[in-house]
């Protein structure tokens, strides 16, 4: 399976790594168990940040879609398949859209709203 | 064998040597880089250049006549010896200082290999790139034979040098061979923290350069990741004999033994001039041509300036 990234694309590299290994690991041409190359090889071939992969891998990772078996590497997780199913960013985009129709609902503008959501991430 | 023998036999060896290491593969070597020249030119193919291709020229001319200069010199140096009837033993001492003063264009050439390597590795890399996601395991590259034989024979290696020097043969009487015992030991030494290293998964292979094919990567690492069992292999059995015939153990001709390393040497020199010749001629290169896009968006930019 090829993994390909474009860095002039204004979606982040690492959300390019999770949608692709998600859709892979989805497609089932990633099967469970399935090792993933290391974080240092896959950074030095595809010439990025380690860093940059390593938070692909950890968010994969804390949405179950793969699992990292100590010094042993990473591992497509046995129920990632179900896993890479859930949206996790849907579901807060869907929660978003109906708070903030109930706040324009209630008159607030969109400015508000703004510098409410910001004070909110902030704290 | 009698001394006839033997004078014919290192006479043989010396010739090859000095038409292998000062001749064949210097001319073999430049004329790849010439065809390269000729059938990527620097203008489609600016990538392939990431030295100023008249800088590697120079640098490249001035190897191959000193390649030449050395050669010549040692044909003088052979037939001045062989027209005052030198004893074979002495004859074979002379190829192998000639041997090393043959290698040393190799050695000069190293810092312009090198900034070339860091040259291509520097390049910037294009805006979209992909790979094969695929775990790659040592044994996807090496066959476990090698690897194993490759390990064994360092750690054999090493356990003669541990042997030898702690029984004193190395050290003891006229015979002190610890300066090889030391060499054997650090290089076999290292060639084994390497392998280990592999065998662990702890290397991290970096591409060449950002434009070279997945399949010429793969060939690329096939043969770094191989290079290592194969030398330690070669390198080993050498070690163990060598140490051996030294400390009396293996009865050899000195003469056999000295024709044997040069054999060796003149061997792997154009093993790996062959490869790499081969390895230039087998790979895709149309990644490093020009883009077009690129160009394109000057020509606009100019217009728009003018």
């Amino acid at each position: 399976m090829r993994i390909s990234i474009d860095v002039t694309d204004p979606v982040p590299v690492f959300a390019q790594l999770i949608d692709q290994i998600r859709s892979a690991v989805q497609r089932g041409d990633l099967r469970p168990g399935t090792p993933l190359p290391a974080i240092r090889q896959l950074a030095a071939d595809l010439q990025l940040n380690p860093n940059t992969v390593a938070k692909a891998y950890g968010l994969l990772e804390r949405d179950a879609v793969i699992e990292t078996r100590g010094r042993q590497g990473s591992f497509v997780h046995r129920d990632g398949r179900k896993h890479s199913r859930v949206n996790l960013a849907g579901q807060a985009t869907s929660v978003m859209t109906d708070a903030i129709a109930r706040l324009r609902g209630a008159g607030l503008t969109d400015s508000e709203i703004r510098i409410a959501f910001a004070g909110v991430m902030r704290d | 064998m009698n001394p006839h023998s033997m004078t014919l036999l290192v006479t043989a060896v010396f010739t090859a040597q000095i038409l292998v290491m000062s001749f064949i593969c210097p001319w073999w070597s430049h004329r790849a880089w010439l065809a390269m020249r000729r059938n990527y030119p620097t203008g489609d193919f600016p990538r392939l250049y990431p030295l100023a291709p008249e800088k590697v020229a120079r640098q490249n001319t001035l190897v191959l006549g000193l390649h030449v200069v050395i050669g010549l010199a040692a044909t003088v140096l052979l037939a001045f010896h062989l027209l005052h009837g030198t004893a074979a033993r002495h004859l074979v001492v002379i190829m192998v200082w000639t041997y090393l003063v043959q290698l040393l264009p190799v050695v000069l050439r190293m810092p312009l290999l090198i900034s070339m390597h860091r040259a291509f590795r520097a390049m910037p890399a294009p805006a979209v790139r992909s790979v094969e996601l695929h775990h790659w395991r040592l044994t996807d590259f090496v066959p476990p034979m090698e690897i194993a034989l490759g390990m064994s024979m360092s750690v054999l290696a090493l356990g003669c040098c541990a042997y030898f020097y702690f029984t004193g043969h190395a050290t003891r009487g006229p015979g002190n061979f610890l300066p090889l015992l030391i060499y054997s030991a650090a290089i076999s030494g290292l060639l084994l923290l390497r392998m280990g290293l592999l065998v662990a998964g702890a290397v991290t292979l970096r591409r060449p350069d950002p434009y070279m094919s997945e399949a010429d990567v793969i060939r690329g690492r096939k043969f770094r990741l191989a290079l290592p069992f194969r030398l330690a292999m070669l390198l080993g059995l050498y070690f163990i004999l060598m140490q051996l015939y030294v400390a009396g153990i293996l009865r050899l001709d000195f003469v056999s033994v000295m024709a044997g390393t040069s054999i060796l040497g003149q061997v792997m020199l154009l093993r790996a001039t062959a490869r790499s010749v081969r390895s230039l001629a087998a790979r895709d290169l149309n990644a490093y041509r020009s883009d077009p896009g690129a160009a394109a968006k000057k020509e606009e930019a100019a217009a728009a300036s003018s």
